[in-house]
């Protein structure tokens, strides 16, 4: 594809969700409709021992009261989460029943009639608990859920090396997706089979844990996506569960059953994101060179395994951050508590370690004497750089994503002077992070995109990549409309429907546009060859010398033109179909799990981030002053849309480093809304400058694209934090850094005497 | 859920409403009462929305004093010019409620019946010697009015002296004839949407670089917002010093300390009490603001 910018385009399912029109699932209605409501009880840690339900089918409207008895399939994988507990509750969110019933008020009311004796069990809530001797177990003859590693060099000499040897260890906390809308799911029985209708990132995987589930046949279950309210990685498992409890209720009613989480729910079952504790060693030269690191963690995965392993590998590829270093040992491993399940959120376990390894970069440069900036460029991955997995790297932008941190953010000036009683700090911090699914994921990672075009020219678009938000949609438009040369309104893409749409893998690592942006190209010339055929052939031209453009086919110099919509026309009366069809798959990857060593990820994207605080002494309150987030993103496809993710991305980290944290105390979850979990709001995520750059070397791809969507996660924290400790001189290692966190911090500088007299004392 | 919802257009079918039916919860704004529905933590089978009770709304200036409708909405605080120039400290405390929704929505009345420690509309009226009306209907027709000074209005967490059968009807400061200096200030987890985490107003009058009166008052610290005392008997005569201001924040800290005792919440409450307390009390003198 030729390499020039493409224009922005409006994403067209921005009417239907401005104006209302777009359904989302909570409002699917059908007649005589039922609702679903799960019962749970409070114990993190349980064997039930019976369950009655005579009370609440007593109440007139409640039509049945469901178990596990009552699951026609498989009720759960080995280690993970079941549609409802058998015999032991391993958290609190756990369902043990579910209430159908005529209404929703009324299937709540009933769920709280549903009597469940059980017996408590001992239970551990913190994954150190879990891994000591004697603890009780949750899955299998031990908690210790999944232990990855990395292994490079001689961690011993490269120690002796060092002029200088850091230990450090930081913490990140249990935070969430918040979606605005929350899960939920409506199930239809069919004659043969049923349709499922629910949001979700991998349809096809929501598709494949209801047919096992059900019992029933993968073909036999039909899933239809309305509207997406958001994902952020989430709308995954516990879609799973949802719809596997809602077609339960129908196939044995026979009846369409819904059931959408309230808040309250989504925090007390929903996944969350998995909290880290991470202890880094490093030893470096009094130049700055990194001689060794050694990296030991340990992960909360919750009751279930789901997606942990996957999770927890990613951030053992990524813990050392984006250094070429000599001498490598990382292991991280993940254990299971009785608090609710970890899985994917946004980011899929880098936010964890870029905090951890950035702000371990900044402590470095600070006992060397060296400036942030410096240290990282002496020691920053280049063009053929070996990763702690052996793999020698190729498209690396690191360099170019420092230097234009260095132009856009004063890293080497001081901030200006605050107000009376406030100080200013700035930090950087930058990163590396695989692209798609890696080796991690074993599948092969593709997508297909299906265009027909109908008789009068206009084209239906099919692509399985779920709409989230995120503009995955627009971008498939835009590439078969700059290679057909037709105007974006005449494309439609077409709901997204499993019962024709090809499978292209779930919405998640950063994957929909390099996955589906580039089949769509093929997509598109394989129509392209198709019509330009027909046309050369009846023009006597050779194929290749057609041009499309502006809605016409023609011969250069314009010898011979003709219309689209004519075209189209001509080719029905030569073809069977006008069509094509396209499948485009990442190279493949490899990972030895033996040798913990392999190509992990086909490829990497880069960023760097600047940020400038200011702190309030009195109440320890952090405002964010500028922060500029810079992200190699290969090319920019479409740049409102690129700015967009890295801005949504960013706010998210802002939650994540400053406000956000789901309190679990023994097992019982205490967040339960948002008047609790406290999301930024515009007056708190300010003063951000997203930074899309295109580096001299594009992605390894046809399009040259690199995905963005989780990257403009994970450079956030760990320059917020910088900027923090830069401001009091005093570091913060655990997120979130909340008011009492800082006001700590703030103490402590006070005592340090970094501040004095509400400034810092200089 | 409310079996009867009431929704009288005059204050006197109102109260009549809510002398014929004690139980009923008072829908003003419902930016609390909807929640704790959700919550089911309402008591009352029944319903008395008050919004369309024009007595009950607007402000004006009444006499020597202003008088502010109960369901007069946050917003309207807010972009009252009379406050403005009168009582800026409550367009301040205003403007620092939630949301623009929930400004919206939200009302004073409804503000300070729910009597939330956390409630941001009562410091600065403390501070500004408010009084609350308070109207019940007899048996006989009479309407019997009640006035209270704010303090006397709130008496616990969550509990106010307003009688099953009263109605909040007015909220009224009384113009000081004298020049004062006055500030407010909040505490949030966030700038937006977000509880007071700490809160606070003060009102004072310098003579001869002297306090010569001073009213400060804390919310979100002990079981009420409340005038602190202590506080305020210590600076009566003194002048601002950074030492003095630095004494009066550790008396603020020790009073709530006394009141709260030590709780979770302390390690970072009673050192951050003493330091805004001095930077209150600074922002007032900083800003100079007056009212008259």
């Amino acid at each position: 594809m030729v390499n020039e910018k493409l224009i922005p385009v409006d994403r067209q399912d921005a009417y239907g969700k401005i104006t209302g029109k777009a359904k989302y699932v909570d409002d699917i209605k059908f007649p005589g409709m039922l609702y679903v409501q799960t019962v749970r009880i409070p114990s993190p840690h349980a064997r039930i021992l019976h369950i009655d339900s005579s009370e609440a089918l007593k109440l007139k409207g409640v039509v049945k009261v469901l178990t596990a008895k009552d699951v026609f399939g498989r009720n759960h994988l080995p280690n993970d989460k079941p549609v409802l507990v058998e015999d032991v509750v391993k958290c609190t969110g756990d369902g043990v029943a579910v209430v159908v019933a005529e209404t929703r008020s009324l299937a709540a009311k009933a769920a709280k009639l549903v009597k469940v004796d059980y017996e408590e069990l001992p239970a551990v809530f913190t994954p150190e608990e879990a891994l000591a001797a004697g603890a009780p177990v949750l899955h299998g003859d031990s908690n210790l859920a999944i232990t990855h590693k990395t292994v490079k060099g001689d961690i011993a000499a490269g120690f002796l090396e060092a002029d200088i040897i850091l230990e450090r260890e930081y913490a990140t906390q249990r935070a969430m997706h918040a979606a605005i809308e929350p899960d939920g799911a409506v199930v239809v029985p069919e004659a043969d089979g049923i349709t499922v209708y629910c949001p979700g990132k991998g349809p096809f995987n929501v598709k494949r844990a209801v047919a096992a589930a059900c019992g029933l046949s993968e073909n036999k279950v039909r899933l239809i996506q309305p509207a997406i309210g958001g994902a952020f990685g989430g709308k995954d498992c516990d879609i799973n569960a949802i719809a596997s409890r809602a077609a339960m209720a129908a196939m044995i009613t026979g009846r369409p059953c819904k059931m959408t989480w309230t808040r309250e729910e989504v925090l007390l079952e929903g996944s969350k994101r998995h909290p880290f504790k991470l202890n880094y060693k490093i030893g470096a030269k009094k130049d700055g060179h990194i001689t060794a690191i050694e990296i030991n963690g340990l992960a909360d995965v919750g009751a279930y395994i789901t997606k942990s392993k996957a999770t927890i590998w990613r951030a053992t590829v990524e813990a050392t951050g984006p250094y070429t270093i000599e001498n490598v040992s990382t292991t991280i491993a993940g254990a299971f508590t009785n608090n609710v399940y970890s899985d994917a959120v946004r980011g899929f376990g880098s936010p964890q370690v870029d905090f951890a390894s950035e702000s371990l970069m900044s402590e470095l440069a600070k006992e060397l004497g060296m400036s942030p900036l410096e240290i990282r460029r002496i020691n920053a991955y280049r063009e053929g750089a070996i990763t702690a997995t052996s793999q020698k790297l190729k498209s690396v932008n690191l360099i170019e994503c420092l230097d234009k941190l260095e132009e856009v953010f004063p890293v080497h000036e001081k901030p200006a002077a605050p107000p009376a009683g406030k100080v200013r700090g700035r930090g950087i911090s930058c990163i590396f992070r695989g692209e798609a699914n890696g080796a991690g994921v074993t599948t092969l990672d593709a997508a297909a995109v299906n265009i027909h075009i109908e008789r009068d020219g206009s084209i239906t678009v099919l692509t399985g990549i779920a709409e989230m938000g995120q503009g995955g949609s627009n971008i498939v438009l835009q590439m078969v409309s700059k290679a057909l040369g037709v105007s974006i309104e005449n494309l439609k893409v077409s709901p997204l429907d499993t019962a024709y749409l090809p499978d292209s893998g779930a919405t998640v690592g950063s994957r929909g546009t390099i996955t589906s942006g580039n089949a769509a190209v093929v997509a598109a010339e394989d129509a392209k060859k198709r019509i330009a055929n027909v046309v050369a052939e009846d023009w006597g031209v050779s194929p290749e010398d057609l041009i499309f453009q502006d809605n016409t086919i023609f011969t250069e110099n314009k010898e011979k033109t003709i219309r689209f919509t004519d075209a189209i026309t001509l080719c029905y009366t030569k073809l069977p179909g006008v069509f094509g069809y396209g499948w485009w798959a990442l190279p493949p990857v490899w990972w030895d799990f033996d040798k913990n060593s392999g190509d992990t990820y086909a490829s990497f994207n880069y960023g760097a981030c600047g940020a400038e605080v200011e702190i309030d002494l009195s109440s320890g309150k952090v405002e964010i002053i500028d922060v500029a987030a810079i992200h190699d993103v290969g090319r920019i496809l479409n740049e409102p849309e690129v700015r967009a993710q890295i801005a949504g991305g960013g706010s998210m980290a802002y939650g994540f480093t400053l406000t956000e944290e789901v309190d679990i105390q023994k097992g019982q979850v205490k967040t339960l809304n948002f008047d609790g979990y406290l999301l930024p709001t515009t007056m708190d995520f300010k003063n951000f400058r997203p930074i899309p750059l295109e580096p001299k070397q594009p992605g390894i791809n046809p399009l040259g694209v690199k995905g963005i969507g989780e990257s403009s996660t994970a450079t956030f924290a760990p320059a917020v934090i910088n900027a923090i400790e830069d401001a009091l001189g005093v570091r913060i290692r655990k997120l979130p850094a909340n008011l009492e966190s800082v006001f700590e911090a703030i103490q402590e500088s006070e005592r340090l005497g970094y501040i004095k007299e509400g400034r810092r004392n200089e | 859920m409310s079996k009867d919802f009431f929704q009288p257009d005059t204050l006197i079918s109102a109260l009549q409403l809510k002398r014929d039916h004690e139980g009923a919860s008072l829908l003003a704004g419902g930016t609390d009462l909807v929640v704790a529905m959700r919550h089911d933590t309402i008591s009352g089978d029944s319903m008395i929305d008050l919004s369309k009770v024009r007595e009950l709304k607007g402000i004006a200036e009444v006499g020597a004093g202003i008088r502010i409708g109960p369901m007069t909405s946050f917003t309207e605080i807010e972009d009252s010019v009379l406050l403005q120039t009168a009582a800026d400290i409550l367009c301040e405390a205003a403007k620092a409620v939630g949301s623009p929704q929930i400004r919206n929505k939200g009302t004073i009345g409804g503000n300070l019946c729910n009597a939330s420690a956390a409630g941001d509309g009562f410091t600065p009226l403390l501070c500004l010697d408010a009084e609350v009306e308070l109207q019940s209907l007899a048996a006989d027709g009479t309407v019997n009015t009640r006035i209270l000074p704010l303090e006397e209005f709130i008496v616990g967490s969550k509990k106010t002296a307003l009688r099953s059968n009263e109605i909040l009807t007015g909220i009224i400061i009384k113009r000081s004839a004298a020049v004062a200096l006055s500030a407010f200030k909040k505490i949030g987890r966030r700038n937006a949407l977000a509880i007071s985490r700490l809160s606070g107003s003060v009102t004072l009058q310098l003579k001869n670089s002297a306090v010569e009166r001073i009213h400060f008052a804390l919310g979100a610290s002990t079981s009420i917002p409340e005038r602190i005392i202590a506080v305020e008997a210590y600076l009566t005569g003194r002048e601002l010093t950074a030492e003095v201001l630095a004494e009066a924040g550790k008396r603020a800290s020790e009073y709530v300390l006394s009141q709260t005792g030590r709780r979770s919440s302390s390690s970072y409450k009673l050192p951050v009490i003493e330091k805004f307390t001095v930077s209150l009390i600074h922002a007032a003198m900083e800003r100079g603001v007056r009212y008259e």
